[in-house]
């Protein structure tokens, strides 16, 4: 073939042409682009080339390995996602990938249905745990996600779960097996100001965690820290799970705050660590994950100065932020997320014999949380 | 492997056009067989031999039936070894379940069910390969010698997993001898582009309401939802099967091949019986020629004939999966095309609104029915949509999708057609518009952890 040919075609069918340069370096520059092992953004571990053995090749977990392989790693793939996310919202979309957009840059989570017979089934291991020790005073907290106490911000009809009845719900059933529950609908009500969730973050700010310790202390009666006398501090720029997921150009960004709050020693799962807090995520994506050096198996925290006792807290990320203040309340706090928790939890209570438990969930996790089993153990 | 994946734009078709395009002309049939082979065995590799089995019972019954021409029995012999080799694979991996299930409720029998994936396409290909040794049958067309020609006839990945139902009169002399011709691969480029759009960017996009919808549970929707939900089944589903006929028609143009067309603007029809003649036209041309003539049509009187389009409305419904729903659906549209044969047609052709509202408002039913495979969820689903229950949930579904709405319907009708056709007359302009929608479309893809194809189920 002529090189004038080819121009000639070139000129003439310039879709075709253009189209075919796209694939080809589109294949090109994806095979160059080493592959990831995790994704900041979406806070998971990337597929890997998968192994190539006749057996996976027949039962097709090769095939289909490969073809999340080639999804998970193709190259600028946060730059794809954030064009889709673009994308949607020139078509007028108020919502992407689960994620609403609230007023006043509030990002909420689509949330519609959840597992009834999870939820069940996890109501049932809190009785269970219950029936194993009576003797320990429980107490139950469930945070309600942001929507259900900013619903003025919510767009009209997103008919989400209505978590308070739910809520009331789970504390009646749980009072009859003497769990005192923390009611935090007034902690946790109305305003924008304070800032009580985050925007971009499906968490409660350090704020809203202070209130709800401030109304278990008032139910439990013990005293409660003020913080006028603890150093503030705060970081700009955390862009929180929601805006993961969204990815909205568009997106207002949060600030996290942390208060220099004395305690003697932090141990996690067995090892000393430097303070309640790693100031290293705040240079990461997930600073939330600063509070407690995140989601770990046993967290043990002692404070002399605090007021005589001990708290097992069986929690999820909600009480990270939380426990700082508990700890100025009680002289121990021994923190335990199922999710990562390597021993038996029995063997942990006979051993460290709390003076009282506090289950801390938010709602979402508390019904999908499939670790709960573990309490019978 | 579907061709709305990232595995398949940047991996096979890189791959399989560099090979195909640089094979010399003798070999390229060979090439094509090889790469349809691995594209049919991708997902399911065991199924590899069927394929195999497929194309060399349909090669030998039709090499059968022109080497015993003056025997009518032996032609009858090898025409009939197809036909239940073909109807028996379609039946067995298809059908099995739905009959055991049948059997099970109506006898309360515990027959476990064998639970068997559905080899790739296998709806499509069975009556592809089928109506060819019909048509050597019936001397319409002679017997393929070449086997690798064959071969790649049968398994020929455009349109291999959902269509056009490519018969092989349409495309055996492009088999034999096609030239290559870069003004068609650019015609086949465009339309793959505006196929591959249709799909992800409307299809998927407005399907997400449906799945939502469905996720929900049908009781606790209101009217307006379900209403709206419906609608925008009615969009997925068009855009999802009319985009993948158009890739799929663009990837032959890109390989030398002219597929017939598969969807004329469904939408805009007066009448049932016009839509069937704008939507999924290969099948509707199949099932006429294969099943409709055979048993008489409407050569046999009045009764016959209506017993005739009983028969081929009941096995429509039957191929497009295997639950009574879909029984229910193609009965359906066997009652309304009967009530206007009898008399609606010509009231239909006078009023045009009058159309458009029974058009809009019995196929939103009908889809109803055939989204909905269990029974009493159908049943749910209906009182919702007629004994009125309010509601503000609709509000933000209308919001959110309001634009898409609003494309979708626009795209569903031939309104846009003159503008793209200037469009397309400038060329920096013609750049653009499919560069956008590859971009967009690959930003879905990489994006979309919601990219199901609803005609996998057949």
């Amino acid at each position: 073939m002529k090189i004038n040919t080819l121009v000639k075609w070139v000129k003439t069918y310039p879709v075709a042409f253009l189209f075919a340069l796209f694939l080809a370096s589109g294949f090109i520059a994806d095979s160059l682009t080493p592959t990831k092992a995790f994704s900041d953004l979406e806070n998971r571990y990337l597929q890997q080339f998968p192994r190539l053995t006749p057996n996976t090749l027949l039962d097709n977990s090769f095939t289909l390995k490969y073809e999340t392989y080639i999804n998970d790693q193709f190259v600028l793939r946060d730059g794809w996602i954030t064009l889709k996310s673009v994308a949607e919202a020139g078509l007028g979309k108020i919502e992407n990938n689960g994620v609403v957009y609230g007023k006043d840059h509030y990002l909420f989570e689509k949330y519609k249905t959840y597992d009834q017979e999870r939820f069940q089934a996890n109501l049932g291991y809190l009785e269970a745990f219950a029936e194993l020790y009576p003797e320990i005073p429980k107490s139950l907290m469930i945070v309600p996600s942001a929507y259900e106490m900013l619903s003025e911000l919510v767009p009209y009809g997103l008919e989400n779960v209505a978590q308070a009845p739910l809520i009331d719900s789970i504390y009646q059933r749980m009072a009859e097996h003497g769990f005192e529950s923390i009611p935090l609908d007034a902690a946790l009500s109305g305003a924008e100001e304070p800032q009580l969730y985050y925007r971009t973050d499906h968490h409660w700010t350090t704020l809203g965690a202070y209130r709800a310790y401030l109304a278990l202390c008032e139910r439990l009666g013990r005293p409660a820290v003020s913080l006028d006398g603890a150093a503030r501090h705060e970081q700009e720029g955390f862009y929180g799970t929601h805006f993961s997921k969204a990815k909205l150009f568009s997106a207002a960004p949060d600030t996290i705050v942390w208060y220099d709050l004395p305690v003697d020693s932090v141990v996690i799962d067995g090892e000393e660590k430097d303070g309640l807090y790693d100031l290293s995520k705040l240079a990461e994506r997930d600073k939330y994950a600063m509070f407690l050096y995140s989601n770990n198996g046993v967290t043990e925290i002692e404070n002399a100065a605090a007021p005589e006792g001990s708290i097992l807290v069986v929690k999820d990320s909600y009480a990270n932020s939380f426990v700082p203040f508990l700890a100025q309340s009680y002289r121990k706090v021994i923190v335990v997320d199922l999710r990562s928790l390597g021993e038996k939890i029995s063997e942990l209570i006979s051993r460290e014999r709390p003076d009282r438990v506090l289950f801390l969930y938010s709602f979402p996790n508390f019904v999908s949380d499939a670790n709960l089993p573990k309490l019978k153990y | 492997m579907v061709f709305s994946s990232i595995l398949f734009l940047f991996r096979f078709m890189p791959i399989a056009f560099a090979v195909y395009y640089l094979t010399p002309r003798k070999q390229k049939n060979l090439v094509l067989l090889i790469l349809s082979l691995i594209f049919y065995s991708w997902g399911e590799v065991r199924y590899f031999p069927i394929m195999i089995a497929s194309i060399l019972v349909d090669y030998t019954a039709s090499r059968g039936i022109e080497s015993h021409r003056g025997d009518p029995k032996a032609c009858k012999a090898f025409l009939l070894m197809s036909v239940f080799f073909n109807l028996g694979m379609l039946g067995f991996f298809k059908y099995t379940d739905f009959f055991i299930e049948n059997i099970n409720a109506l006898l309360g029998t515990g027959i476990p069910l064998v639970g068997l994936t559905l080899p790739l396409g296998i709806s499509f290909y069975t009556f592809q390969t089928m109506s060819y040794t019909i048509d050597v049958y019936r001397g319409k067309v002679t017997a393929e010698q070449n086997l690798i020609d064959f071969g790649a006839f049968v398994v020929l990945f455009p349109q291999l997993i959902a269509g056009p139902i490519v018969r092989y009169t349409d495309i055996n002399r492009e088999l034999r001898e096609r030239k290559l011709d870069p003004g068609q691969i650019n015609d086949g480029v465009k339309l793959f582009l505006f196929g591959l759009g249709s799909k992800v960017l409307i299809a998927n996009n407005i399907g997400s309401l449906w799945t939502e919808v469905e996720q929900m549970g049908f009781a606790g929707i209101s009217t307006p939802l379900a209403w709206l939900a419906i609608l925008a089944y009615a969009f997925q589903i068009y855009f999802d099967f009319s985009g993948y006929s158009l890739m799929a028609i663009g990837l032959g143009k890109m390989l030398g091949f002219e597929f017939p067309k598969n969807f004329d603007f469904p939408y805009i029809s007066r009448s049932m019986t016009e839509f069937w003649r704008r939507w999924h036209m290969t099948l509707g041309s199949w099932i006429r020629e294969y099943l409709y003539f055979p048993l008489g049509g409407n050569r046999k009187g009045k009764a016959r004939n209506i017993l005739n389009l009983l028969i081929v409305w009941a096995a429509t419904g039957f191929w497009h999966g295997a639950d009574w729903n879909f029984i229910i659906w193609g009965l359906y549209f066997f009652v309304l095309l009967l009530i206007e044969k009898l008399f609606l047609l010509p009231v239909l052709e006078k009023h045009r609104w009058l159309a458009a509202a029974y058009l809009a408002f019995f196929l939103s039913l009908s889809w109803v029915i055939f989204a909905i495979t269990d029974l009493s969820a159908m049943g749910v689903y209906f009182t919702r949509l007629f004994a009125f229950e309010g509601g503000a949930d609709w509000i933000y579904y209308l919001r959110n999708y309001a634009v898409t709405f609003l494309l979708a319907g626009v795209l569903a009708t031939p309104a846009l057609k003159p503008v793209y056709q200037r469009l397309d007359r400038n060329r920096v302009l013609s750049v653009l518009f499919f560069g956008a929608i590859a971009f967009l479309s690959v930003a879905y893809l990489v994006d979309a952890s919601y990219n199901p194809f609803l005609y996998f189920r057949f």
